[in-house]
């Protein structure tokens, strides 16, 4: 049924040289495909595979560095390659309409976002200023925005990260466009979030029998709702079909890799039996914030209200949360990053006479900025130890073998930063921490920055490490197929306080708090699998 | 301090930016003038000049001659050696200048960004070193102790400072929150390392651009303020006391006012071009800022 209405665009042969110095001759490497009315399509690829230029490229919004593309796109049978900028102004908005990343940055910090969304109408229609309100506030109650005629006035900053995308989807729908692109438009949202923005943009769809192309990195997203699939990697299309089909009889590598790279839902420490002494004990750790001053009203903002945990050698205690949760600020006064307002932590265990710093080690989310660019990854790695009295010959000695041991070359020490992917750079921030000998090491979302493939090596090398050094690890995660992978143990966290405790299997199979129910119903692709308890 | 820190480091980044610097015109253009105007000062002996300082009362006022090639002054002093002579005490001036309010304001920004309890107070005292006028300074320095380049420095420097610190104490704003900067605090690095070693080198390149700047404003500056008589000592050849001396004999002479007021404009534009040049290959950003 879906292949016999005519394609809304179709895409033919589109070829886009990458500007020179580039790893490979083409951006997009001569891609054909095409989104029909009334169907979904995933675009699915992981970093630099090409999904996000060929998104620019249909909205002719390709950055000026990259040549003009060649071959065709056709817009109901028009080619639009050969457009002029003023027709594809035109269509833009009422014909094609994109959402993006990151809701903050795609609206304008310093309007109202009823202004935004009456941008669209002013630009492209002549209507009165009463008709052009009415039509915003019809919107902005399409999208399920609470309260619309208040809203209406609010900043960007005073919504939630749900409710700016939403503002976003109102946006681009709201001149009925044949084809909606969304890029990526829950990825830096939380999963609850994501579940209900996913169900928006599924009912919109249906509702006007549009078309959609979707460009997600995640095998979990497309499994939600994709009709079909378009599988790209390095410019190049592996692989399209129904979604069921792709997913589950690949035909390429490739994609079964994807597939398989996907963290699934099983518990797999279940039979994992911690014995080691306690390491790290925590006692109603809080911390409060305080704004305001002179001129102000006070504000007080309760960050963490009274965590407690305490974790065993070898083994991982997962903290699960949302952002705003407290998730991060609970690892920040743990570290000693930050003061905490009140409560202690206590390491133990361990050989004595050792200063904090040196038993507890952190890794950090971000792989491209923890690392100091304009240091080799060498002198990061020594910087701990030579800080505690080790001879500089020692201290990179030791900082070749760890590089061994997380799987780069030793002699990789004099690069810098930027001569590392993503992955490589997490290594070296693993390495880093480890470089101290800590007891407890703290991994601070420490691989959500990362492609699923590469996901599954940096977990896989710290559970090889936790086993080989004996280390406790706190596992900090808003992903909860990631910590299926590595915990042992949960604490679930909504609105800076724990609200759940338990063992992975006991939390997955008989959540007892509503939020944490809440969230195990939001994972993407869900469905597909059953938890076993 | 950090004997591995820069020299690996340092290299890589030179070479990274080189290209760019020399393709730029503002650069080669800027560039070009400022060498030709600091080799001048610096060979000023060597360029067929006489002492700028003798006086030769039989010598008054005399078109250019062989002798004087661009005539002589009121008191009979060759013009021509005046000018090449006054490059020293312009370029003098304005390096001191510039390194002296760099170096105080990058130590007083890296403070007072890093530790918030302390940007409270340096900064409101910051904002008043801002509201005094720099002339001002300088007429009521000079008039309480004596002219001399040393109290010019002082006058001048006093009110670039605040300046240097804002843009610094911007740049620490933003770093010190950057993960890498956590990381060094994490392993146990020392607060005064962790500035030195990470913080301080991310202002290097927007504090180049800034100093030419400051570089040449002092030159500037120097040249109204020994205009208005109460800058460098008259004895001094400065381009400055050479345009005051010259104004009264405009009509008759007005080479007099020419030849220093051309080599002022020059270094000033050399200097501007420059900094123009290296704000647009180093940073960006910094553009906006200004």
């Amino acid at each position: 049924m879906l292949m016999k209405t005519p394609p809304v665009i179709e895409v033919q042969d589109l070829a886009i040289p990458l500007p020179g110095g580039g790893d490979r001759g083409f951006a997009v490497d001569h891609v054909s495909f095409s989104v029909a009315a009334g169907e979904i399509v995933c675009v699915v690829g992981e970093s630099g595979s090409g999904k996000s230029v060929t998104a620019q490229s249909i909205m002719g919004l390709l950055p000026k560095v990259f040549p003009k593309p060649a071959g065709r796109i056709l817009f109901e049978g028009r080619d639009i390659t050969r457009a002029a900028p003023a027709e594809m102004r035109d269509l833009r908005g009422r014909g094609i309409g994109m959402i993006f990343q990151e809701p903050m940055t795609a609206l304008n910090p310093v309007q109202a976002v009823g202004k935004q969304i009456d941008e669209v109408l002013r630009t492209h229609l002549r209507l009165s200023g009463k008709d052009r309100f009415n039509r915003v506030i019809a919107a902005m109650k399409e999208v399920n925005l609470p309260d619309p005629e208040r809203m209406y006035h609010a900043f960007p900053h005073q919504l939630s990260g749900g409710q700016r995308q939403r503002v976003l989807i109102a946006a681009a729908l709201i001149l009925g466009p044949k084809l909606l692109i969304a890029d990526e438009p829950t990825t830096a949202l939380d999963v609850t979030t994501q579940a209900q923005i996913l169900k928006q943009i599924r009912d919109l769809q249906r509702e006007r029998d549009m078309g959609v192309l979707f460009i997600t990195h995640d095998i979990g997203v497309v499994r939600e709702i994709a009709d079909r699939v378009v599988v790209m990697k390095a410019g190049k299309i592996v692989e399209q079909g129904l979604t069921d089909r792709v997913l589950d009889q690949p035909t390429s590598d490739y994609t079964r890799m994807l597939i398989a790279a996907v963290p699934t839902l099983e518990p797999k420490r279940k039979d994992h039996v911690v014995t080691g002494e306690v390491a790290i004990k925590v006692d109603g750790l809080a911390k409060t914030y305080h704004s305001g001053g002179l001129f102000r009203d006070r504000r007080t903002v309760h960050a963490l209200q009274g965590a407690s945990l305490c974790v065993r050698r070898g083994e991982t205690l997962g903290i699960i949360g949302e952002s705003g949760s407290g998730k991060s600020t609970l690892a920040r006064c743990i570290t000693q990053l930050i003061e905490p307002s009140s409560g202690k932590v206590t390491l133990s265990g361990g050989r004595d006479g050792r200063a904090f710093r040196q038993r507890l080690q952190m890794v950090f989310q971000d792989p491209y900025r923890s690392l100091n660019p304009r240091r080799t990854v060498g002198q990061s790695i020594i910087e701990g130890p030579m800080n505690f009295g080790q001879s500089r010959a020692q201290a990179l000695e030791r900082a070749r073998e760890l590089m061994q041991l997380v799987g780069l070359e030793p002699h990789a020490v004099d690069r810098f930063p930027h001569q590392f992917s993503g992955g490589q750079r997490q290594r070296i921030s693993i390495a880093r921490a480890l470089a101290m000998e800590p007891d407890i090491l703290v991994a601070d979302e420490a691989v959500s920055a990362l492609d699923v493939s590469v996901q599954a090596q940096v977990l896989r090398l710290i559970d090889d490490i936790q086993k080989r050094l004996d280390l406790a690890i706190l596992f900090i995660t808003h992903d909860l197929r990631v910590a299926a992978q590595i915990c042992d143990r949960l604490i679930v966290m909504h609105r800076g306080e724990v609200v759940e405790e338990g063992t992975v299997a006991s939390v997955f199979a008989a959540p007892a708090h509503p939020y944490t129910r809440e969230l195990l119903a939001s994972i993407p692709g869900r469905a597909e699998e059953t938890v076993s308890a | 301090m950090n004997s591995l820190a820069s020299p690996s480091a340092a290299p890589a980044r030179a070479k990274r930016h080189l290209p760019a610097f020399l393709s730029h015109p503002s650069v080669v253009v800027g560039g070009f003038l400022v060498l030709a105007i600091v080799l001048m000062a610096m060979a000023a002996p060597l360029l067929g000049t006489v002492d700028p300082t003798r006086i030769d009362p039989g010598m008054r006022l005399k078109p250019p001659s062989e002798l004087a090639w661009f005539g002589t002054d009121l008191f009979g002093r060759d013009v021509y050696s005046r000018a090449v002579y006054g490059a020293r005490s312009s370029i003098l001036i304005g390096l001191c200048v510039a390194t002296a309010a760099l170096l105080i304001g990058v130590t007083v920004g890296l403070v007072t960004g890093y530790f918030r309890w302390v940007d409270a107070i340096v900064m409101r005292v910051m904002d008043g070193l801002m509201a005094i006028p720099t002339f001002l300074l300088a007429i009521a320095l000079v008039s309480l102790t004596r002219a001399s380049i040393g109290t010019v420095v002082v006058a001048l420097t006093i009110p670039e400072i605040p300046r240097v610190v804002r843009l610094v104490r911007s740049v620490v704003l933003t770093v010190r929150e950057e993960p890498f900067v956590e990381a060094a605090i994490s392993v146990g690095t020392s607060t005064p390392k962790i500035l030195v070693r990470h913080i301080l080198p991310t202002t290097y390149a927007p504090l180049m651009v800034l100093g030419t700047y400051i570089c040449a404003s002092a030159i500037l500056i120097e040249a109204g303020l020994s205009f208005l008589g109460t800058g460098l000592p008259p004895e001094i050849p400065s381009w400055g006391n050479m345009i005051s001396e010259g104004r009264t004999f405009f009509q008759v002479a007005p080479r007099l006012v020419f030849l220093p007021s051309l080599f002022l404009a020059l270094t000033v534009l050399g200097i501007n071009l420059l900094g123009d040049g290296l704000r647009d290959t180093l940073d960006p950003r910094i553009a906006k800022r200004m």
